[in-house]
């Protein structure tokens, strides 16, 4: 099957900065692809050379198998990380005149179908600036989806939502999937990415630094963490640990390449009493600051 | 085409659904048919009772206080009334003839002293004294430095002569001019058909016609027509490219400043966003043109003036408002896309609105000679030409069709050169947020996009 999205050697600067590096990517149809990154570090302006909003200085982009920019246009959506809406306009009519921007005629039946889905069919004839920021944002998402796209692109879609729309729109996002819609999204919400995403994607200073699925890319760093709970006694200066986190409610220990856990777990015994001991591999977030923060480490 | 119509149709709808644009409409005919509606109610409000003159006659003869007093029934009759509506306009009229006093300096000042107080008790509007020698003609022939005896006074609480005031006056004046000419033994009617002032006819040339052959004799020409109309046009064409493109403007920075642009690109290319703003403006504007135009066409109809309005003129009028339009709407809607914020747009503007308005500068002298060598340079000057132009066809015989074409041809290639330049500019700046572009910044991006 053709891939949703290829990039082939890809780069793109902005006077002397260089905003994405020789970038090559390729994101599978029918998949959920998170996009994650530190601020600045070229995620907006891959998604944006993906819409065809930026042109590469370099290098090759195909969306849905085509490389033109008006072939695909249609069928690709964007909801971009600042939320744009005309504000003095009725909710029903801005969708309207998102859905009619991307082809679809007599749109109605589809858009009150949207509202009712994410909830917000009182709010149709409601002008967009009397919502609050999360219909606000329901609103703009589906603007995005309502023409049936086939690559639905969304730059930090959860941002500013309370957990019960993050769970609607989650459920959205995993419908669209199961409907064959391929999504990519950037977040910095890393447990979000790894409940949803098949493959993880991160750009660090214009580079990939990470991508793959959740699985591979985790034991890529092996299971070197320990997951801790010691009560009456301390964890500090322990042989073979690298780095304490305190979590509050446990703690993580990272292991130096090649340490014992059992000689750990035997020592952890010595100081005190151990109510939690587990051995894990890192979670993205983990990953992310290793990455993204070495002096952090 | 699809797309840029959607954005024009919402462009379009979100314009005139303005409170703004509702305003500019409403104060259109406010402003026309104020001037009217306060005439009108002014009229209703003028106070029509009656009023009495007291007139104290000391000419020779006491013949002028008798013709004023046979005056008044044609005056209560005819001339009270208005000639469209025959109802009551102005106040009645009653005469009141009183005995002057001995001509000693004393009792005139008392009898003027009796008059003022029964004007002060409202039994009298006002008094009329004419003086003894008012049938000498002045050596001096300026009035105000006339004696009192050479003189007619008017005297009343309310000094101003108002619309009874200047009546009587011109009643007193056909009465002494009447005794005059009947010392002198003149015929009042040779001496008017003597002085009868000549009829100047001013024209355009003689023609002849292509298709009959007959020599046909130029139309009379209204000055009148000839004067209002160049400017009310020029001004109508300025009013409607500003309440067109200066909302555009603000829309499209109001768009950047509100990450709407980005959701916008996503859906369509910098042109067609563009083009579609484009349109819009230029529907709104035609809409609030065609509204003005025929208001106007209204209000000149009331005037006779309408004669002047041809469908020629009104073509070429909405050819060039579109023409100019395009060009100044571009330029707005690049401006609003590369300013981040209004402010920026104030700087922006500056240079083009010097071009915008350079035609109002240049109206006057044109208007004084609509074919010389000024009006033919601002003619082909493109952002000056759509305005010179239709101002200098609406004064017969019109701008030499070489000229309109040659213009026309101008302005069209500018239009064409200002929407493509200005589409490389919305293109860079819709997206550029953090930086307050220069004009050279302009330009560079004109060069390279």
């Amino acid at each position: 099957m053709t891939p949703a999205v290829e990039i082939d050697g890809v780069t793109k600067t902005f006077g002397p900065q260089t905003a994405v590096d020789n970038l090559s990517l390729v994101v599978p149809t029918g998949t959920i692809y998170g996009f994650i990154g530190p601020n600045g570090s070229g995620k907006t302006t891959t998604l944006r050379m993906i819409m065809r909003i930026f042109l590469p200085d370099r290098g090759t982009i195909r969306v849905l198998g085509d490389e033109s920019w008006h072939a695909a246009k249609d069928r690709v959506t964007y909801l971009p990380e600042e939320r744009g809406l005309y504000k003095p306009m009725k909710v029903k009519d801005v969708i309207r005149f998102y859905a009619e921007l991307k082809g679809m005629v007599a749109p109605q039946a589809k858009i009150a179908e949207w509202l009712e889905r994410m909830e917000l069919a009182h709010a149709a004839d409601k002008r967009v600036d009397q919502l609050s920021k999360g219909m606000s944002q329901k609103v703009q998402f589906i603007s995005a989806v309502v023409s049936d796209p086939e690559l639905i692109i969304l730059d930090e879609p959860f941002s500013g939502l309370d957990p019960v729309n993050e769970n609607l729109f989650r459920r959205a996002i995993l419908d669209l999937r199961k409907a064959g819609k391929t999504i990519i999204f950037s977040t910095h919400n890393m447990a979000v990415a790894e409940q949803l995403c098949d493959f993880v994607f991160m750009i660090y200073k214009g580079k990939k630094v990470l991508d793959g699925t959740l699985d591979a890319i985790q034991d890529a760093y092996g299971f070197d963490t320990l997951r801790v709970r010691l009560e009456g006694g301390s964890l500090e200066g322990l042989d073979g640990v690298d780095k304490l986190t305190d979590f509050g409610r446990y703690q993580e220990l990272r292991l130096n390449r090649g340490a014992d856990p059992q000689a750990i777990l035997r020592e952890l015994m010595r100081r005190g009493a151990v109510r939690q001991f587990e051995q894990t591999r890192p979670n993205l977030h983990d990953i992310f600051v290793r990455i993204a923060d070495p002096k952090d480490e | 085409m699809r797309k840029i119509l959607t954005i024009a149709k919402r462009e379009y709808l979100a314009g005139v659904r303005t409170k703004a644009f509702l305003v500019s409409l409403i104060l259109m005919p406010v402003m026309m048919g104020g001037s009217i509606g306060l005439s009108a109610l002014s009229k209703k409000l003028d106070d029509t009772s009656e009023k009495t003159y007291a007139v104290v006659d000391r000419s020779p003869g006491g013949k002028i206080a008798a013709a004023l007093e046979a005056d008044t029934v044609l005056y209560n009759t005819v001339i009270i009334k208005d000639p469209a509506t025959g109802q009551q306009i102005h106040p009645a009229l009653k005469i009141e003839v009183v005995p002057p006093s001995d001509g000693s300096d004393i009792a005139i000042r008392q009898q003027r002293f009796e008059l003022s107080e029964r004007s002060r008790k409202n039994e009298i509007e006002a008094f009329i004294e004419i003086g003894p020698d008012i049938y000498q003609t002045r050596t001096d022939p300026n009035p105000e430095s006339a004696e009192d005896v050479q003189a007619v006074r008017l005297q009343s609480k309310k000094p101003g002569e108002g619309f009874l005031g200047r009546y009587l006056e011109r009643r007193i004046n056909d009465a002494v001019q009447r005794e005059r000419f009947a010392r002198e033994n003149v015929d009042p009617a040779k001496l008017r058909a003597i002085q009868q002032p000549i009829s100047l006819k001013t024209k355009g040339l003689t023609t002849r016609n292509a298709q009959t052959g007959e020599i046909e004799d130029a139309a009379d020409e209204k000055r009148l027509a000839n004067f209002l109309l160049p400017g009310v046009l020029i001004g109508l064409m300025f009013m409607v490219i500003m309440f067109g493109a200066s909302p555009a403007m603000n829309g499209v920075v109001e768009e950047k400043s509100q990450r709407i642009a980005e959701v916008l690109l996503g859906s369509v290319t910098p042109f067609e966003l563009m083009a579609g703003k484009l349109l819009g403006l230029v529907g709104i504007a035609l809409t609030t043109a065609a509204i003005y135009f025929g208001g106007g066409f209204v209000a000149a109809s009331r005037y006779g003036l309408t004669d002047s309005i041809t469908p020629e003129l009104m073509v070429w009028f909405f050819v060039f408002l579109t023409m100019a339009l395009l060009i100044f709407g571009s330029i707005f809607i690049a401006v609003g896309a590369a300013a981040q914020d209004v402010k920026d747009t104030q700087t922006l503007l500056t240079p083009v609105m010097f071009f915008m308005v350079m035609p109002m500068f240049a109206i006057g002298p044109i208007l004084m000679d609509p074919h010389g060598k000024l009006a033919v340079i601002c003619s082909l000057i493109p952002t000056s030409a759509p305005m010179i132009l239709v101002a200098r066809q609406s004064v017969p015989p019109g701008v030499p069709l070489v000229q309109l074409l040659g213009g026309a041809a101008i302005v069209a290639l500018t239009t064409v050169a200002c929407v493509w330049a200005a589409g490389r500019i919305f293109r860079v700046g819709f997206l550029m947020q953090g930086k307050s572009p220069k004009l050279k910044d302009l330009a560079r991006w004109i060069a390279k996009g």
